[in-house]
């Protein structure tokens, strides 16, 4: 029986002393504590604070594509090869040399987006953190939607109910992993995740944000607007629409041109215009 | 090896006793039968009547009347009948018939002995009936005259087959006579003996060269016996780590170990390499091991003296069980330990190195100062220091060419000029350098160690003293070792062991050779007419980062000193570097059953490195730094930034490891099969912590220092620049995690064949979260066939042959990478003035262990005798999931990535061969190994390491087409697309890729050539090693080189001057002014490529030990005087340009002599 007893002891001491190390955050641990590996509440708003990523590289192919401005032929020969063919409705590359910008930004988005979400889903909400908590997410959903938007507006065909469901969509990346194949979903996939990711967003994200560079209520409900509009969903746009400008009309002002100082190069600054809710 | 029949000074036991007895008569009565045959002597006739006799009383009477011996044992008469006999003057024949009538037993008449045996099967006699056959009876001992039980013996080419008993007994029946038998165990060296005739055998088997040198094979995690490991060893045993002497352990495996290599080309650097690398930018040196743990202090700091072996696993049968730190190969140390049951043993080991001074003359890239002085001059004509007298920088100037600038201005006369600079014409820096910098160095080693034990505990306790004075003045190195680690047994199945080890270093670096620098554009090239001490003895100052004239004048003499005084700053120095490290070891071992044992293991490392640097006021260091940081207010007062004092520099680092391990081993063994598990669980964490700090003014008299203003930027600095006060605090913290679950089976069985395998799963806090759930093993499974042991082997001369082939996976990690999404915080964002956050490195959760597969197939063998033994093993290796760079989808967010993303491929063999040459009093013995490795990258899609290209080795030497020089100008001339051209531009912009590819930079094929001779306690030894297949770009003089930053180069000497010249040299001419691609293109150049192969005397080792006869007398157990000579010297070397392929900058490794001394009581 002694023998019996020792044998239960020494297995037991076996098995327990290299496991009391086996938790699961064990292995978590930073192997070098001079990382910034983006992990508390303030790490991941501030990566979403990064207006040189979310706020000043949108996509701007649209833009450039469009009649909104136009250029004399002396300006047009200087621009780069992507500015001149998108200008000028080239065929073929329209790209050339140039960096791919309206679609390296987006994604560049896309992706601190979905490792703010991953971080934020490891931190447990509670009654303190509750409000930094839901905008992060919020703002997340709301930043990976709006570039799913910016995407489909100019890489894929335009929204048609009878074809959605089979035209190509764009890469909707919804893991930071970078190890995940590139897929391409349909238009009606890319639509139905804009419109899902904005509708979770709406309910967390406040009504007005800290920074006007930061998303609120009312961006999600004007994005979310703009897409059913696209999507010839007039009903829902309308509702979204009225809900922006309920908030908005409380918060936001309309411009008076009249009063507008029309001597600086921009007469319209992003700071002060109280136009602007996102 | 001794084989004999019975003789009379033969020692016999047990039946050979009696038989003996016997024997002595009959040989004594043959003596006399011989001397007495002619005249009357005994009849041929007997006359017995006896009734119910015994056979010994009817032999008794035999022997009287016919002095014919009998030669039986005695159990044989016991199985024998009572006999009725009434002869009368009847022939013996016809009487001895009677006899054994009815016995069991036959006779055999052979001269005048009667020989009884057991009666020889009818059918057998038969079979063999045209050659008489013989019973064998023998006895099998070791060295010792102990029995061997388990040994087997056979007839060669016959089915008889017989093993020895638990004495050593063995019986053969009808064997022929002339018949040769095979004696052979698993731990002995296989025999074959020639019967002729002989019945009576003693054999004394010898012990494997193998099991001598090496009692089992120690993978860290079990011992294993040769005959278990299906995987790829090589073993050094202490005999062999005895033959070096060195401070270090690592050094003593160079050239004796097959398959390991040390890749050099600098001064200084080791690089260790098992069989090729196998990695593009992870670790690639292998993971080293001691008493079962991964070492994670300095190896430096482990003494030699307690080293008992070392194991070296190359292959994934015998290193898969590392898992993913296996990858490079996998050290295992073992220390000594104390043996149960053992007298108490003290050894102490003595010796003392002496060092030759290095050789400075031996590097090439060195200008004597007459011909440097006529380039100085004609460039001054040219007008190429210019710039220089008016810089703000406040370059250094040479004094030659400020002696020519005075002269210039008409400062000095043109004969003053001439005798002033006559007079450095025949200085040599280097003869400074060596007399003030270099010395002998002095190693003295001490090493005592106590081990012993009872039959319940054992112990083994050492002390170690090693001072080592280096070749460079005032650097030394002190080491004091402590080890002790005793086992006990306080009950049957219990085995508990706690080992500690201690040791402290204190090393100094005093020496400041490497500050003697000019700096700025001269970079590390100094003047070679410098002189360091004029003719009366004053200290010289030397030119250092500024002009002479404007150190001296700066701050119109209100500055400190800002000349730097070789010699003083070589009095001045106070650097030293203690480190302490200490291993805790704790094992407990309980047998559950025979065979099924549960052990606890757990090791605790802790190392502590604490750096002081004192640079005192009268450094150069710290003048510089006070006077560039020195404010000159109005009216001339000086404000000292940084305060007059010494600047104290202190570093810690803080090193803790934490491993524990349970592992449950079964080994069962039954009916010629053997079965051995081993399973278990680890786990490991290793916490680097460091910092540094600097402290201002301080004061070592006082401990008093000063505080400094960090934040301001100074914005005039002397002589130009702004910058804040460097503060040098810096803080950096590292931990390590790994969880691991092992297993390892080997199955022996019809004792010829074996199958391994062993599966690892490793998780740890360096991999990304996806690869730890997955929990994918590393693999390996071997196999091994003892071809001689098969019935149908019949290779005379060759006894032994094994076939051993193994596949599987081993893992290598790169701790530079992480698995986490990495980023850096900013200040103030655009619109919003908030600080944010960068992702500068994108997670990747995927990030996994490299993945090396290798297949091995081995053969083992030895001739008869063990003459000639070796083995010749051949591998492949497959590398996947290799560290590399990879362009991503730029929908991921990224361009680029650094991950599991390229493949690398390796082949190779490994051959040892150790002969016997001569083998009597006088021994001669030879190793001979020879390998070969190399190594391709298969996969790589990266640019940033632009020299890596797909199809060749990580690293390699490639250069640009070379054409020869113009014969009407001396111009290089490279090829473009098969063009002749002097386009230098575009002939740098050749890739890698497009260059021509010369070889491999490291190594492809090395060994060793390793002779012992012995004679009488003397031992004399010389290893010679070599490397053949490898390449290097060998320097020469270049242009720029030359003009810009005094660079020189004795091919100088060998410059095309003059049309015709290109006929015998490569050396571009020199042109005016330096033509930067030109220079460029011949220095990458193909002509200045070089073969690194080459073959060095590496050391000679002599031994002398006293027999023991000698040793009775002193009460000693081993009393050795020994004489070590090392870096002995190149033989041969493909180069003709005096290149020590290993040394290609710097100067060789001197050569050292050692005598020592090594007493055993």
């Amino acid at each position: 029986m002694k023998n019996n007893s020792l044998t239960k002891i020494v297995v037991y001491l076996l098995f327990s002393f290299p496991l009391v190390s086996c938790k699961k955050e064990w292995l978590d641990a930073k192997p070098d504590q001079s990382l910034v590996v983006p992990s508390t509440l303030k790490d991941l708003q501030s990566s979403l604070d990064n207006t040189l990523i979310f706020n000043v590289a949108g996509p701007n192919l649209g833009e450039l594509g469009c009649d909104d401005y136009y250029l004399t032929s002396t300006t047009f020969q200087t621009r780069s090869d992507i500015d001149r063919n998108t200008y000028s409705w080239a065929s073929g590359d329209v790209y050339g040399t140039s960096k791919l910008d309206s679609w390296e930004n987006p994604y560049k988005q896309i992706y601190y987006a979905n490792n703010t979400l991953e971080g934020i889903s490891k931190i447990e909400k509670d009654e303190f953190n509750e409000p930094a908590w839901n905008n992060i997410k919020g703002s997340a959903l709301f930043y990976r939607a709006w570039a799913f938007y910016n995407l489909s507006q100019i890489f894929c065909k335009p929204y048609s109910t009878t074809t959605a469901s089979t035209d190509l969509g764009i890469i909707l990346r919804t893991e930071s992993d970078i190890n995940i194949p590139s897929t391409r979903s349909t238009v009606q996939e890319t639509y139905n995740s804009v419109i899902e990711a904005l509708k979770h967003a709406k309910d967390l994200l406040p009504i007005n944000p800290l920074y006007i560079t930061r998303p609120s209520k009312k961006s999600a409900f004007a994005l979310l607007a703009r897409t059913y509009l696209l999507m010839e969903n007039y009903d829902s746009a309308l509702v979204y629409a009225d809900a922006c400008l309920q908030f908005a009309n409380t918060t936001n002002q309309l411009i008076n041109f009249d009063n507008v100082d029309i001597t600086p190069v921009n007469p319209f600054l992003y700071s002060s215009n109280s136009e602007i809710i996102f | 090896m001794e084989v004999s029949t019975f003789d009379k000074t033969k020692p016999a036991r047990n039946f050979l006793t009696k038989a003996l007895r016997i024997m002595k008569l009959t040989v004594f009565l043959l003596t006399v039968l011989c001397i007495t045959a002619g005249a009357s002597g005994h009849s041929q006739t007997v006359t017995i009547t006896a009734k119910k006799a015994s056979l010994s009383t009817i032999f008794t009477e035999i022997q009287k009347q016919t002095g014919y011996g009998f030669v039986y044992r005695w159990e044989l008469l016991e199985k024998a009948r009572p006999v009725d006999l009434q002869v009368k003057q009847a022939p013996l024949k016809e009487v001895l018939d009677i006899c054994f009538k009815e016995q069991p037993l036959s006779y055999s008449i052979v001269d005048n002995t009667i020989i009884i045996s057991n009666k020889v099967n009818e059918e057998k006699v038969a079979v063999t009936a045209t050659i008489p056959v013989i019973d064998i009876r023998g006895k099998v001992t070791n060295e010792k005259g102990e029995a061997i039980s388990g040994a087997t013996i056979a007839v060669k080419g016959n089915k008889l087959l017989t093993s020895t008993n638990k004495d050593g007994e063995f019986f053969l029946a009808g064997v022929e006579e002339n018949a040769v038998l095979v004696i052979s165990h698993i731990s002995f060296e296989t025999m074959e003996i020639k019967t002729a005739g002989n019945k009576e055998i003693a054999v004394q088997m010898k012990m494997n060269i193998s099991e001598l040198n090496v009692v089992s094979i120690n993978t860290g995690y079990q011992q294993l016996k040769p005959n278990e490991v299906t995987g790829s060893v090589a073993t050094v045993s202490q005999e062999q780590l005895e033959r070096r002497v060195s401070t270090d352990i690592i050094s003593k495996l160079e050239g004796i170990t097959s398959g390991l290599v040390f890749n050099r080309s600098v001064t200084g650097v080791k690089d260790l390499s098992i069989r090729g690398r196998s990695t593009i930018s992870a670790k690639d040196d292998p993971l080293i091991v001691v008493d079962n743990f991964p070492y994670e202090g300095d190896v430096n700091d482990i003494n030699p003296n307690d080293i008992e072996s070392i194991t070296m696993l190359k292959d994934a049968a015998a290193a898969s069980i590392w898992g993913v730190r296996a990858g490079n190969g996998v050290i295992v140390i073992t220390t000594k330990k104390g043996k149960f049951n053992q007298a108490l043993r003290i050894v102490l080991n003595t010796n003392m190195t002496i060092g030759e001074k290095p050789d400075l003359f031996y590097d090439q890239n060195f200008l004597n100062s007459t011909d440097f002085i006529d380039i100085e001059t004609f460039l001054f004509s040219k007008g190429a220091y210019n710039a220089d007298f008016t810089a703000t920088a406040k370059t250094p100037i040479s004094p030659i060419v400020e002696i020519l600038n005075k002269r210039k201005l008409g400062q000095i006369t043109a004969a003053d000029s001439a005798a002033q600079i006559g007079a450095f014409r025949e200085l040599d820096v280097r003869n400074d350098l060596s007399k003030y910098f270099y010395q002998k160095s002095i190693n003295q080693q001490y090493a005592l160690n106590i081990s012993g034990g009872t039959e319940k505990v054992s112990y083994y306790m050492s002390a170690g003293v090693d001072k080592n004075l280096s070749s460079l003045v005032r650097n030394k190195n002190e080491r004091v070792t402590l080890n002790s680690l005793i086992a006990f047994r306080p009950f049957k199945k219990i085995e508990i062991s706690g080992g500690l080890t201690h040791t402290q270093t204190h090393t100094e670096s005093n020496n400041t050779e490497s500050q003697i620098v000019t700096g700025g554009k001269y970079g590390s090239n100094i003047l070679p007419y410098t002189q360091f001490i004029n003719a009366q003895g004053g200290f010289l100052p030397i030119l250092k980062d500024y002009r002479a004239v404007y150190a001296d004048t700066a701050g119109g003499g209100r500055f400190l000193n800002w000349r730097y005084y070789p010699i003083n700053e070589l009095n001045s120095a106070d650097n030293t570097n203690k480190s302490y490290h200490t291993r805790l070891n704790a094992n407990i071992k309980y047998t559950v059953i025979k065979g099924l044992s549960i052990e606890l293991k757990y090791q605790y490392e802790i190392g502590i490195t604490k750096g002081l640097d004192l640079k005192s006021a009268d450094t150069y260091f710290t003048r510089n730094l006070i006077n560039k940081y020195t404010s000159i207010k109005p009216g001339g007062i000086i404000k000292n930034n940084i305060p007059v004092g010494g600047i104290l520099d202190l570093s810690n680092s803080n090193l803790s490891s934490n491993s524990g391990r349970g592992q449950i081993n079964y080994t069962n063994n039954w009916n010629k099969s053997l079965l051995s598990v081993i399973a278990g669980i680890e786990t490991r964490e290793i916490r680097n912590d460091r910092n540094s700090e600097r402290t201002y003014g301080y004061d070592p008299l006082n401990i008093t220092y000063s505080n400094v203003n960090f934040d301001s930027t100074y914005s005039n600095q002397y002589p130009t620049g702004s910058a804040k006060i460097p503060n040098n605090k810096s803080f950096s913290s590292t931990l390590n995690r790994y969880r691991s679950f092992f297993a390892n089976a080997a199955y022996m069985f019809y004792n010829r064949y074996t199958l391994s395998a062993s599966a690892r799963i490793d998780q740890s806090n360096i991999f990304g979260v996806k690869t730890n759930q997955k929990s994918v093993p590393l693999w390996s499974i071997g196999s091994k066939w003892v071809i001689d042991n098969e019935k149908f082997y019949s290779i005379s001369w060759l006894p032994s042959l094994t076939l051993r082939v193994s596949y599987g996976y081993n893992g290598n990690t790169s701790s530079s990478l992480s698995a986490y999404t990495i980023g850096e915080y900013s200040s103030s964002a655009q619109f919003t003035g908030a600080s944010y956050l960068s992702i500068s490195t994108p997670g990747n959760p995927k990030l996994r262990w490299e993945k090396i597969g290798i297949f091995n197939i081995g053969f083992d063998f030895s001739t008869s005798k063990n003459i000639l033994a070796g083995s010749i093993e051949f591998y492949r290796k497959n590398g996947v999931d290799i560290i590399g760079e990879s362009p991503l989808p730029s929908s991921t967010g990224f361009l680029t990535a650094t991950g599991n993303f390229s493949d690398i491929a390796g082949h190779g063999f490994d051959i040892i061969l150790t002969s016997k040459n001569i083998n009597r009093a006088f021994k001669w013995e030879t190793t001979f190994l020879f390998s070969q490795a190399t190594d391709k990258v298969t996969k790589y899609k990266g640019t940033s390491v632009s020299t890596i290209v797909v199809g060749r080795p990580v690293s390699y030497v490639s250069s640009f087409p070379w054409a020869g020089l113009d014969p009407s100008t001396g111009d290089p001339l490279g090829y473009l697309a098969d063009t002749v051209t002097k386009n230098y531009t575009a002939l740098n912009l050749l890739r890698p890729d497009q260059q021509i590819y010369n070889g491999p930079s490291n190594p492809s094929m090395f060994g060793g050539i390793n002779n012992i001779f012995s004679w009488k306690g003397i031992t004399v030894s010389a290893n010679i090693s070599y490397k053949f297949g490898y390449y290097f770009k060998r320097k020469s003089i270049s242009n720029t080189g030359l003009y810009g930053s005094w660079a020189g180069h004795s091919d100088y000497y060998l410059r095309w001057q003059k049309p015709g010249d290109e006929l015998f040299t490569n050396v571009p001419s020199f042109v005016y002014p330096a033509i930067t691609a030109r220079d460029a293109f011949y220095t990458n150049s193909e002509i200045l490529v070089e073969k690194g192969d080459h073959m060095r005397l590496q050391d000679v080792s002599i031994s002398y030990d006293l027999n023991k006869k000698q040793l009775q007398q002193l009460h000693l157990y081993r009393l050795q005087f020994y004489a070590y000579a090392n870096n002995l010297g190149i033989i041969w070397r493909a180069n003709s340009h005096n290149i020590d392929p290993d040394y290609q900058s710097g100067y060789p490794a001197p050569r050292t002599i050692s005598l020592g001394l090594r007493i055993g009581l």
